[in-house]
């Protein structure tokens, strides 16, 4: 039977954990802050912690992938005229994602000190945390272990004596899933509608209020502190080939354990579905999953026995994204998940770009004709060809989120479809 | 009608946000999310001028933002205002029928307030807690692995209680 | 110049310019809804999507790139009909379609409508989009504009404008997905003055001026170049017209002068030029009808003597070249309306004709009529409604002529009782002086085209052209001499204002024979003076920096 791999749920695995500022400190929590801020082990510069993720080869969790090293190279080394930001993405809305709540949740100060870390590393003093407003009693918990912070002057100005002074500010979204995508949640946080903005400029060169910004995920912040204690190696040893540490993964739908589970990188989706899912529920067999949130292109039974990171998952197919692994029975109809995919999505496009825009609405009634039963062969093409022409077409990923998805649940089960053919 | 400006109480809250952004406009959700907790959780005639004042921006501005925003509101919610998960995963597990099951319950269609204005109801995409299906947010809180007879029992005290 | 590569053409282009903007420059098309030059830029209709096969360091991109946004770099190579390429203006453009109604049968912007054009360029000529569409009603948004917004294509040209240029944003973006209403909120409606713009940026009808609504099928209108006379600023304009009778001004770019952009009084200005018999002139705008002047007068102690052009001027002849003889005191009156080769040949006839210099006109003090709204960034367009409402004010000071604040200032300048007065066009037509000038002159002598006071008291009558029927210059505040020429047609009986004072001079037996405002500038141009060196050809149709003065 395999076992998790525990670097971010340590804590939480652990019994009567009490997830407040004392149980993270007594669980050896802002070692690496010490290590870094303090004076005591004589410290580290912002570029060495940088050098240290980046050799750690992590990548980032939201669901891009992009190594969070790197992407902490972009920002400028030394800010004199505009300030640096680190903004932590926590919008976290992508249907089968749940894991950054869990862990903001039962440990929040996990996140805050990798938080901080990230802050120091990009000489940023005044980092916010995008939270979704439907979560305000996440939004309430995160502020109240920032409180703890403050009180304990691990927060605020000459932390630890380093003379490196920082603020945190929590931000309420307002329910739109577009702000997930990051410069659409730079627009938010700025007071606007959020709406993706045209790249160039990146963020890293014109980000919050036109300053350099870096977005991290949470669980990718949340991985700092035991790269920092433990060393880039003892992190890059983890996962496979160009996917390092350990991952989060949402497990929900039709198992009989839906949960967060951590697994190494790499770690066999069958056995995830199977070993910590516990397989599918009501003894029933498996008929479909969808790997990597919403956005991600539907899989077969037969084409899951990979390991589940970035690199293979996108192999086979699919995309990894945010490590939401939705597990569906053989009762399910897959034109009903069609449906379910495309209302969401074009609820929730910004009505920015006209591919996404006018395409979602489109799909969404090509769809609703096959719930009708009244498909046909030409329509079940029109929708192969309209999910593809929005592909690659918009200003951020959301079009491709949108595109992808709606694109396989056709070719991957184009029997489904016919099912729902008018006869 | 209601005076359309914060209490003192509100103001001082204000005024710590204006201190956690670099730009006043920058506090904009946070203001109207206030605005709505002072105002039983929607946005009444008038308040969209006040902010729009209040951070030195054009009205439409502010009128672009919340009704571009799912959270905010111009029509009044019941004091309940229930929202329900039925998107991909907690759809097919149940989110689907107990929002069915609410509607017969309630007597409504999502988007639409029960007539003594106890309830309203709204579909509601992905509740970020998609282990525990099915799942609703009642005002603030947010309920896991719901059960009909629960909803049924909450339902009927709610109501003859009157509140 | 740094170059990039469209289609293996080479495209120079300018340090911070994007892709779409070089090969603007370079005339080549790049089909497009939401970018606008005066614009920020928001790549989002997505129509622009160009192929980069080498971002200028041998490497691709994998997404077609929106060459509205994107920065030109050296060595780049994008292509605009790779299959990518025309297979994305394809789909972009048939998604434009899908929520479009499609009544171009009944809509305004039929004929100049980018929507049509480019699906006609880029569509597919077909439909799969067999769903109800999304209708959403029309609605009043202005004191000048109306909104289909069914028609609306979503580019938020119209919220940029209102946002970025007249800060007002009263034009604002509501809602999200395909539920994104571009439109005014509530009953409100706009009243501010640069409305027009907002129905001139729209690329499709979604809104429309009233003043134009259901009045003229666009592709019928002849398109005559000219200035703008409601102001000194002398915004560039065009003036659409169609059997004579002129339906529309709109804006016509000009960098130097008014951009893309002209004010709604700088529009309306049409209403007053078409010609009825006995309807409407010059003037005549709401509430204000005053007949056009069809016909020459000679007026002898307040009975008009009908002789037509020729027994008016003949009669006419003796009295001038009697006061010429007795060196009687002659002056003149102009108003700016005038153009430089009128008030060029008015300054001759009273020089050389009576060796008399005073050539008078109202000042107008000249400045920016509106002020910006506080933190607004960009306040260009406020500086173009200027408080002199007269188009050539500094043509007339260029030509010598002396600017007088008002009537009393004339009395004074006139020193005493004159012969003849001369009065050009309707200087001070509201002021009592138009009633009293008998006191200050014996014979006066009135060269205009709209029945007022003037034209009520004056002993003769000469009825002109407006600017939509001659040819001429203006000086704009900038020192810009501008052309213009005629539109329409003129009445029958109204005779070039240059024709006129060419007659006057010839009656004082001085050599003046010009066919139009043409001829006169070359001659302008061909002595010494202000104008030196300028001719009505050379001006083109974005003028030219008044010479010594640029």
């Amino acid at each position: 039977m395999a076992q998790e791999k525990l670097l971010l749920l340590k804590n939480i695995r652990t019994k009567g954990y009490a997830a407040d500022l004392a149980a993270y400190r007594a669980a050896g929590g802002y070692k690496a802050l010490e290590k870094v801020l303090g004076k005591s082990q004589g410290g580290m510069t912002p570029a060495q912690v940088t050098e240290a993720v980046k050799a750690s080869g992590l990548r980032g969790r939201g669901g891009a992938g992009f190594p969070c090293g790197l992407k902490w190279t972009f920002m400028p080394a030394d800010p004199k005229d505009k300030p640096n930001y680190l903004i932590c993405n926590g919008d976290e809305s992508e249907p089968g994602t749940f894991k950054d709540h869990y862990l903001l949740m039962n440990d929040p100060h996990l996140f805050l000190e990798g938080m901080i870390l990230g802050c120091y590393a990009l000489s940023c003093h005044h980092g916010y945390i995008y939270i979704r407003g439907e979560s305000m009693y996440l939004i309430h918990r995160v502020r109240k272990a920032i409180d703890e912070l403050y009180a304990e002057k691990l927060l605020g100005s000459n932390i630890l004596g380093s003379g490196f002074d920082l603020d945190l500010t929590v931000h309420p979204g307002a329910g739109a899933y577009i702000c997930g995508e990051e410069t659409a949640l730079l627009d938010s946080l700025e007071g606007k509608r959020g709406q993706p903005r045209f790249k160039p400029p990146f963020p890293a060169q014109a980000g919050f209020n036109g300053c350099p910004t870096t977005v991290n995920n949470v669980e990718t912040l949340a991985n700092v502190p035991f790269i920092i204690n433990n060393g880039p190696e003892a992190f890059a040893k983890l996962g496979t080939e160009g996917n390092s540490g350990t991952q989060l993964v949402s497990i929900s739908g039709h198992v009989q354990k839906p949960g967060v589970y951590e697994v190494e990188m790499g770690h066999n989706l069958k056995s995830l579905i199977e070993d910590f899912g516990g397989g599918v529920r009501g003894g029933l067999k498996l008929k479909a999953i969808i790997p990597g949130g919403a956005s991600s292109p539907i899989m077969r039974p037969e084409s899951i026995d990979i390991p589940y990171d970035f690199d293979s998952v996108m192999k086979a197919g699919s995309m990894r994204g945010s490590g939401a692994l939705m597990v569906f029975d053989e009762d399910t109809s897959i034109i009903e998940l069609a449906n379910r995919t495309i209302r969401f999505f074009n609820h929730e496009s910004c009505g920015q770009c006209t591919p996404c825009r006018e395409g979602t609405f489109w799909l969404k009634n090509l769809i609703r004709d096959f719930v009708d039963n009244a498909g046909s062969e030409e329509l079940m093409q029109r929708v192969d060809r309209v999910a593809g022409s929005i592909l690659g077409n918009t200003i951020c990923a959301f079009g491709d989120a949108a595109g992808a998805p709606m694109q396989a649940f056709g070719r991957v089960f184009p029997e489904e479809f016919r099912k729902h053919f008018l006869r | 009608m209601a005076k359309v400006a914060f209490n003192d109480e509100a103001m001082r809250e204000v005024e710590t946000l204006f201190s956690r952004y670099p730009k006043k406009i920058n506090a904009l959700l946070p203001l109207l999310h206030l605005a709505q907790r002072e105002n039983e959780g929607w946005l009444p005639p008038g308040w969209d001028t006040y902010l729009a004042k209040l951070c030195g921006t054009t009205v439409n501005h502010v009128r672009g933002v919340v009704t571009f925003y799912n959270m905010f509101r111009t029509v009044k919610p019941g004091r309940h205002h229930i929202m329900v998960c039925n998107c991909l995963p907690c759809g097919v597990t149940g989110g689907g029928a107990l929002l069915e099951h609410l509607e017969h319950k309630l007597g409504i269609h999502p988007g639409n307030t029960t007539e003594d204005g106890l309830f309203s109801l709204e579909e509601a995409q992905c509740l970020a807690a998609c282990d525990q299906a099915p799942v609703m947010m009642v005002n603030e809180d947010l309920r896991k692995k719901v059960t009909f007879d629960e909803v049924d029992a909450w339902i009927k005290q709610t109501r003859s209680s009157g509140e | 110049m740094p170059t990039f590569y469209l289609d293996d053409q080479p495209v120079d282009f300018k340090q911070g310019e994007t892709l779409l903007q070089a090969a603007d420059r370079a005339g080549i098309y790049i089909p497009r809804y939401c970018y606008h030059p005066g614009l920020k830029i928001t790549a989002q209709c997505r129509m622009c999507l160009v192929e980069i096969t080498d971002m200028g360091n041998g490497r691709g991109m994998p997404r077609l790139q929106a060459s509205c946004a994107t920065p030109a770099a050296e060595n780049m190579r994008i292509s605009i009909t790779s299959e990518k390429a025309l297979n994305a203006q394809k789909t972009v453009n048939e998604f434009q379609l899908v929520n479009h109604p499609l009544d171009c049968p009944i809509c305004d912007q039929a004929g100049e409508c980018d929507l049509q054009d480019i699906s006609f360029l880029y569509g597919t000529g077909r439909s799969e989009m067999n769903y109800e569409k999304r209708v959403s009603g029309n609605r009043d948004v202005g004191t000048f504009l109306m909104l289909e917004r069914n028609r609306c294509i979503q580019c938020s040209r119209c919220e940029r404008f209102s946002r970025d240029l007249v800060g007002t944003h009263d034009f604002a973006v509501f809602n999200r997905s395909h539920e994104v209403s571009f439109d005014t909120y509530g009953d409100h409606r706009i009243v501010h003055r640069f409305q027009g713009n907002l129905a001139d940026l729209c690329p499709v009808g979604a809104i429309t001026q009233r003043d134009w609504r259901f009045r003229k099928r666009a592709w019928k209108l002849k398109k005559t170049p000219g200035v703008c006379t409601t102001c000194s600023t002398g915004c560039n304009i065009t003036l659409d017209s169609h059997q004579n009778h002129i339906y529309r001004i709109s804006p016509r770019e000009n960098l130097q002068v008014n951009r893309w952009w002209l004010c709604d009084e700088g529009r309306i200005n049409f209403r007053g030029l078409n010609y009825h018999p006995g309807s409407s002139g010059p003037g005549a705008g709401p509430g204000k009808k005053t007949p056009r002047l069809e016909e020459p007068q000679l007026k002898a102690r307040g009975k008009a003597r009908d002789g037509g052009w020729d027994g008016v001027l003949e009669a006419l002849a003796p009295l001038l070249k009697e006061v010429a003889a007795a060196k009687g005191s002659v002056a003149a009156l102009a108003d700016t309306h005038a153009t430089n080769e009128e008030l060029f040949l008015l300054k001759t006839l009273l020089a050389e004709g009576f060796g008399s210099d005073k050539l008078f006109f109202p000042l107008q003090k000249g400045k920016a009529e509106l002020r910006a709204p506080a933190g607004l960034e960009d306040t260009f367009l406020y500086s173009l409604i200027n408080t002199d409402k007269s188009p050539n004010t500094a043509g007339a000071q260029a030509l010598g002529l002396k600017g007088l604040d008002g009537p009393d200032a004339l009395k004074g300048a006139l020193g005493g009782k004159v012969k003849i007065m001369l009065v050009l066009g309707s200087p001070w037509e509201d002021d009592p002086i138009a009633g009293d000038i008998s006191t200050l002159a014996d014979l006066v002598i009135y060269l205009g085209v709209g029945g007022n006071a003037w034209s009520k008291t004056a002993d003769v009558v000469l009825p002109g052209f407006t600017h939509a029927e001659k040819y001429g210059s203006f000086v704009n505040r900038n020192n810009l001499v501008q052309r213009i020429r005629p539109a329409i047609s003129p009445p029958p009986q109204a005779r070039d204002q240059v024709r006129t004072l060419c007659s006057l001079l010839g009656a004082l037996d001085r050599e003046a024979n010009h066919a139009d405002g043409r001829d006169v500038l070359a001659a302008l141009g061909a002595a010494e003076g202000p104008f030196k060196g300028l001719n009505w050809e050379a001006l083109g149709d974005g003028g030219m920096p008044l010479p010594g003065k640029g």
